[in-house]
């Protein structure tokens, strides 16, 4: 072999390479990420009061993940990662560096340039108290616990970044709607119960946090004369209780209560389908975590429901609002004894733990049109019930030939 | 001499000296008769209501007053179903009238339509059915009273004569929409006959309206030409309605005999 040829091949390999890198360096400097600005959820949304984009109690047990439309320029060779911070700019390296306030949830190589991006709830809640420590992919069911966030949402900001080992090559794409709030409220005090029909009246003293959108009431047995087997499975709408309640009854392992797998937890025993695949989620890791303490049972009323907790939806029996100190448990059966318990909602929808538990028994009552009915009154029926004696006629008359007269008078001017 | 030089200088002079001194004593009487409201009230002539007063068509009242619907008038039978359900306590109404006061009768005062609209709610605990005593639920009577009367207000003494009252009568047709709440919904009888209707009768009332203009002229004058209110008053009256559909029977009794007191302002 001539040196000639020899040359020119290592020239040419030379000059290949030179082009490669220069070609990479260009793809690299012309990258662009972006993110659609609807976020939604890997989960239907809560009521828009509710903050559907927050991460709650149940967002985190249910792994409720927060979905993102990325888009890039170009499919690229460096990884997307997603940090998140909560004042901190985690473009800067120094906060993405131990010691600083960001935490990387999300971590992957694209291989397209159009895709969603899943962010796991529980990894966010994990590096909320340890951002520096937090290994990506390590949060747990047993992080949502932890009872992060009070007094509200607490803001966070999620950066889209395109990274080579030490360096930002494309990003950030910044979501800053971020919020979270995983401490349940407490439950309100010094219940009582009264006598209503079909219903138990349900008063409390006061709430012990001002973070809540309302409450919640629980009975056993369950509303509508429905025997406790009955359950909610046909029920489709999805709300924060119904997602506390699957979560919970995998994560809190109280299939112990009758249930017949950590799968189902306490909606098994009830026989409930609202477990679905939350429960799947939660019994993966089922007794991993401190599931807030259920009230202790009423000897007048003994309650197996009640008494674990977070019951299923079925035992739902009534709602009442934010700055309410009173409700009503209805659609109950008069004459039978309830075990009856009220846990308070907060402004993301966490629903707390329950309170003591009262006994209520509904009974018959007469209300004041069934005492006017009942003592000969003959009115009612609706507003245009109006009677068709000969006076209703006359009042219809004079009141037309009123609105007559002042129409003549009004078009005489 | 009506052609002269010196006529024709003597008539143009006739006319630029009255002229002049006109105009010398108008500017010379221009502070004394200035007129307006200042931060310390209406002055140059202003503060007498009567001189300089914005024209009158409407008078508003806001009133509150005792409400007690005598729905247990309707039964000879002696039973008493409102005051079994809510007790004897008193109840108020809150309401508002406006009058269009379109004629001004001379020496006596004005003579204007006149619709009223009112709100009152009686509420208590539910009887228990067994007769054993009260229940935790609420049961309600919410009346919403409106009525149509011809008004009358004598103001000629209060604009005549020292005295800062201005005696009134009202008659015309009422009407009520009331309805029943059992706690959180509308009351229903066991066959589904609900709780809410349509009540009817005449009413009238008669009272006396008290002048506030009376105690503060110059505010009274500041009022009308900065907001236009004429004449503001504290009014009493006696107010009667009579709800039972003129004895049809099928008209719940939310009349009342009571007694309003309220705010009234003509503008």
């Amino acid at each position: 072999m001539s040196l000639v040829p020899a040359l020119r091949l290592f020239f040419g390999a030379a000059l290949a390479a030179l082009l490669l890198f220069g070609a990479r360096s260009a793809e690299a400097q012309g990258l662009t990420i972006s993110i659609a600005p609807t976020v939604e959820r890997s989960l239907p949304l809560r009521n828009q009061n509710q903050k559907p984009l927050a991460i709650n109690y149940q967002d985190c047990l249910r792994d409720n993940k927060l979905r993102f439309a990325v888009t890039l320029s170009a499919v690229p060779d460096s990884t997307l990662e997603v940090w998140v911070g909560a004042s901190a700019n985690c473009s800067d390296e120094v906060e993405r560096e131990t010691g600083g306030d960001c935490w990387r949830v999300y971590q992957q190589t694209p291989d397209r340039t159009i895709f969603d991006v899943e962010i796991s709830p529980r990894e966010v809640i994990a590096g909320i108290d340890n951002p520096d420590t937090h290994v990506t992919g390590s949060g747990s069911v047993a992080d949502c616990e932890g009872g992060v966030g009070s007094g509200g949402a607490n803001t966070l900001s999620f950066y889209f970044m395109l990274m080579e080992p030490d360096r930002v090559v494309a990003g950030p794409a910044i979501w800053d709607k971020g919020e979270y709030d995983v401490q349940r409220p407490p439950p309100p005090s010094g219940i009582s119960s009264g006598v209503g029909e079909n219903r138990v009246i349900i008063k409390w003293g006061s709430a012990r946090s001002s973070d809540r959108s309302g409450y919640q009431f629980f009975c056993d047995p369950p509303p509508g004369g429905q025997s406790a087997a009955g359950g909610d499975a046909g029920d489709t709408d999805f709300t924060p209780l119904q997602a506390l309640d699957s979560g919970l009854g995998g994560a809190g392992g109280t299939s112990g209560a009758g249930g017949t797998s950590g799968a189902g937890g306490f909606a098994g025993s009830s026989g409930s389908g609202a477990g679905g695949d939350a429960g799947e989620d939660g019994g993966g890791e089922g007794g991993t975590g401190a599931v807030p303490d259920a009230p202790e049972d009423n000897p007048n009323c003994p309650s197996s429901v009640l008494t674990v907790p977070n019951p299923p939806a079925a035992y739902r029996c009534g709602r009442a609002g934010e700055n309410a100190n009173e409700g009503e448990a209805s659609s109950l059966v008069n004459d039978r004894p309830y075990a009856v318990a009220v846990a308070a909602i907060d402004s993301v929808g966490n629903v707390g733990p329950l309170s003591e538990i009262v006994c209520g028994t509904p009974r018959p009552v007469t209300d004041f049109f069934e005492a006017y009915r009942e003592a000969g009154g003959d009115a009612g029926g609706g507003f245009c019930a109006m009677g068709h004696a000969p006076a209703s006629g006359a009042l219809v008359f004079v009141l037309g030939a009123l609105v007559m007269w002042m129409v003549r008078r009004r078009r005489a001017r | 001499m009506d052609g002269s030089p010196e006529a024709r200088a003597l008539k143009r002079l006739s006319f630029i000296v009255p002229a002049a001194l006109t105009l010398a004593a108008g500017s010379f009487s221009a502070p004394a008769s200035a007129q307006g409201v200042d931060e310390f009230g209406a002055y140059g002539g202003l503060e007498d209501r009567k001189v300089q007063e914005s024209g009158q068509s409407t008078a508003v009242e806001i009133r509150i007053g005792r409400y007690v619907p005598n729905v247990d008038d309707e039964f000879d039978n002696g039973a008493t179903p409102y005051e079994d359900s809510f007790g004897d306590g008193d109840r108020f109404l809150f309401g508002v009238e406006v009058d269009w006061q379109l004629l001004r009768i001379p020496y006596l005062g004005t003579l204007a339509p006149g619709l009223g609209w009112g709100f009152t709610k009686s509420s208590g605990d539910a009887l228990l059915q067994d007769g054993t005593g009260r229940s935790d639920q609420t049961t309600s009577l919410t009346i919403m009273p409106m009525y149509l009367v011809g008004v009358l207000r004598a103001d000629v003494i209060a604009r005549e004569t020292l005295v800062p009252l201005v005696p009134y009568a009202k008659l015309g047709l009422g009407g009520a929409l009331w309805w029943v709440s059992d706690g959180d919904d509308t009351a229903r009888t066991d066959s589904g006959i609900s709780g809410r209707g349509t009540s009817y009768g005449y009413q009238f009332a008669l009272g006396g309206m008290l002048l506030l203009d009376f105690f503060d002229p110059s505010a009274a004058v500041e009022a009308d030409n900065s907001i236009g209110v004429n004449n503001s008053y504290l009014f009493g009256e006696w107010y009667y309605s009579d709800l039972g559909g003129f004895g049809s029977g099928d008209s719940m009794q939310v009349g009342t005999n009571t007694w309003m007191l309220g705010l009234a302002l003509e503008i």
